[in-house]
């Protein structure tokens, strides 16, 4: 539960943004209290305000100089701050994936990173729920944070141009789903068939910073039953 | 209500106006972009120089963010198939209409069956074409503008054919054939150029704090729309723990590990997790995205007074210019063709 008074820096962020940084000591509170600033501001109605970023323990705002200042932003940021987070439920998603060979081509890479075997990688990644800390680009991409991976996994030394839509990549500790042809530096493992960012969708997106999402091994023979929209897959 | 309901409730002779596209470099459907839709991961995009671009705008009676044409480095010649009344703005020099030179930033006159020709750009990179009325185009997410990420985007190549509902045709002009003499300033493009930035949350990470900013870099050939790579400094770095990732704004300048600078530009990604040194006023993100690889540029890292009040002279300059344009255009009696979004409306 973030704390009521949530210990905070607020950074001028160029001529038409600012940066909000929690410093609380607790991870999760500050993650808690990105995501419920970033709530708030984006359901203010606040004239001038354009868009916000809630991260991991940031939150990105900007704005329109003509219609607000670093001043007025941060005022309503300094009001809002406090507010609990809404309580949702956490929906989990069943992302089923293909790991490793051409699906995975770092697999064998992050396994020796972890000094695991990839067999146990692949039980690791999809033995527990990850969490869902934000949505980013390329293209909503989920961030997520889960199980404990025994190293932080490096960047790609040279980052791809184009990575395949259902990439399943690690970088840190973190992995991340990309759903467009987008460049991507971050070691690919899986590859999921589900298409989940569909534009015929409102939002585009079916899951939300705070839902969790599962992973489910299958294998190549399976891969064509759920090459399909995310809406139209049950699991 | 769009400008084509508008136009309808009136009754006015709205008229579906066309243009053939006879040679075309690097040019495609663009507007202001997606902003408001970093929720569901969405970048900005939109035209690399929005100045230029709502300009150019603004010179037609169009509203500030509807559809236009961008000329990326290259040339563009088409054939009009409709009178048209356009304005080009940015990178090009000079536009030909019929073999004829005319001066960028103004609202020109193309009569039915001309050949208007913007040439490539000596120096800068982009070039807008905005034409009075709706070009047809299909938008995702509120934009016609490309976004590679969504594998999206008009490319104009020739032979092909694009329409615009517009109210606008040569009858409106009597026997007035005069020119319009608006003289706006149009800006100018050099192989050295000077960026104004404010001070980054990260200043801390180079030695010197922004001094160590100083010097001339150059824009490499990797650059692109998502970012600009500079070399040219030995920058001097702390050691420092990592960065989360976290929002990053347009203008960002970032170092990466290696001690190279990048400048997000429109299209970047939203988060990232390298050191913001500085970040790119308004105006300056403009000028860098005219930057063509080899450009020198330096920065100088200003108070966010001066920031304001360069963005402040930008927007009094366009709101000034928008009201002489609907002042004009009243005067000939072309009041229909002012998009009831038009920036005199706000001015």
């Amino acid at each position: 539960m973030a704390k009521l008074i949530a210990e905070h820096i607020c950074h001028e962020y160029g001529d038409s943004g600012i940066l909000v940084d929690f410093t609380s000591a607790d991870y999760e509170d500050r993650w808690q209290q990105a995501q419920a600033l970033g709530n708030a501001l984006r359901s203010s109605a606040e004239p001038g305000l354009v868009d916000v970023v809630s991260t991991y323990q940031n939150v990105f705002v900007s704005f329109n100089q003509l219609l607000a200042s670093h001043k007025s932003i941060m005022d309503v940021i300094e009001k809002l701050i406090e507010s609990k987070p809404a309580p949702r439920v956490a929906t989990v998603f069943n992302i089923p994936i293909a790991y490793g060979q051409e699906y995975g081509p770092h697999l064998e890479f992050v396994a020796k990173a972890c000094g695991l075997t990839p067999k146990q990688v692949i039980e690791l990644h999809s033995g527990e729920d990850w969490t869902i800390r934000f949505i980013g680009s390329p293209v909503g991409a989920p961030f997520l944070d889960g199980p404990k991976i025994p190293a932080s996994i490096p960047r790609l030394t040279t980052p791809l141009a184009r990575m395949i839509p259902g990439s399943v990549a690690l970088s840190g500790f973190q992995t991340i789903i990309y759903n467009a042809p987008s460049p991507g530096g971050w070691q690919v493992i899986g590859r999921t068939p589900v298409q989940l960012f569909d534009l015929k969708q409102n939002p585009p997106v079916p899951y939300h910073p705070g839902d969790r999402i599962r992973f489910k091994p299958i294998s190549q023979r399976e891969w064509d039953a759920w090459n399909k929209p995310f809406h139209e897959v049950r699991l | 209500m769009g400008c084509l309901e508008q136009a309808i409730s009136r009754g006015k002779t709205l008229s579906t106006a066309t243009i053939q596209v006879e040679r075309a470099g690097y040019v495609v459907v663009q507007d202001l972009g997606r902003s408001g839709l970093a929720a569901i991961g969405i970048s900005a995009n939109g035209a690399g120089d929005q100045n230029s671009a709502r300009l150019a705008n603004t010179l037609v009676g169009n509203a500030d963010g509807a559809a236009l044409i961008e000329i990326i480095a290259s040339e563009l010649m088409l054939t009009a198939h409709s009178d048209l009344l356009i304005a080009i703005t940015g990178a090009a020099k000079k536009v030909e209409i019929n073999s004829i030179s005319h001066n960028t930033h103004e609202t020109l006159v193309v009569l039915s069956g001309s050949t208007v020709f913007i040439p490539a750009p000596k120096s800068g990179q982009r070039t807008y074409l905005a034409i009075n009325g709706q070009i047809k185009a299909p938008a995702i997410l509120g934009s016609v503008g490309p976004d590679s990420f969504l594998d999206f985007g008009q490319r104009l190549v020739s032979g092909m054919k694009l329409e615009i509902e517009t109210q606008f045709n040569a009858g409106l002009m009597g026997s007035d054939f005069s020119l319009f003499r608006f003289n706006f300033p149009a800006p100018n493009y050099s192989s050295e150029i000077g960026l104004l930035a404010t001070v980054g949350p990260d200043a801390d990470r180079l030695k010197a704090g922004v001094a160590g900013l100083a010097g001339q870099f150059t824009v490499l050939p990797q650059s692109d729309h998502v970012g600009m790579r500079l070399s040219g400094v030995d920058l001097d770095l702390v050691v420092a723990g990592e960065i989360l990732s976290r929002g990053v704004p347009i203008g960002a300048i970032e170092i990466t590990p290696s001690g190279e600078l990048i400048i997000l530009l429109r299209g970047r990604l939203l988060t990232a997790g390298y050191p913001v040194v500085a970040v790119l006023t308004r105006s300056a993100i403009d000028q860098a995205s005219q930057a063509i690889p080899g450009t020198k540029i330096s920065l100088e890292v200003v108070s966010m007074e001066v920031a304001r009040r360069e963005l402040a002279q930008k927007e009094e300059a366009l709101g000034k210019l928008s009201l002489r344009v609907a002042q004009a255009f009243s005067t000939r009696g072309w009041k229909q063709l002012l998009s009831p979004d038009h920036a005199s409306f706000n001015s």
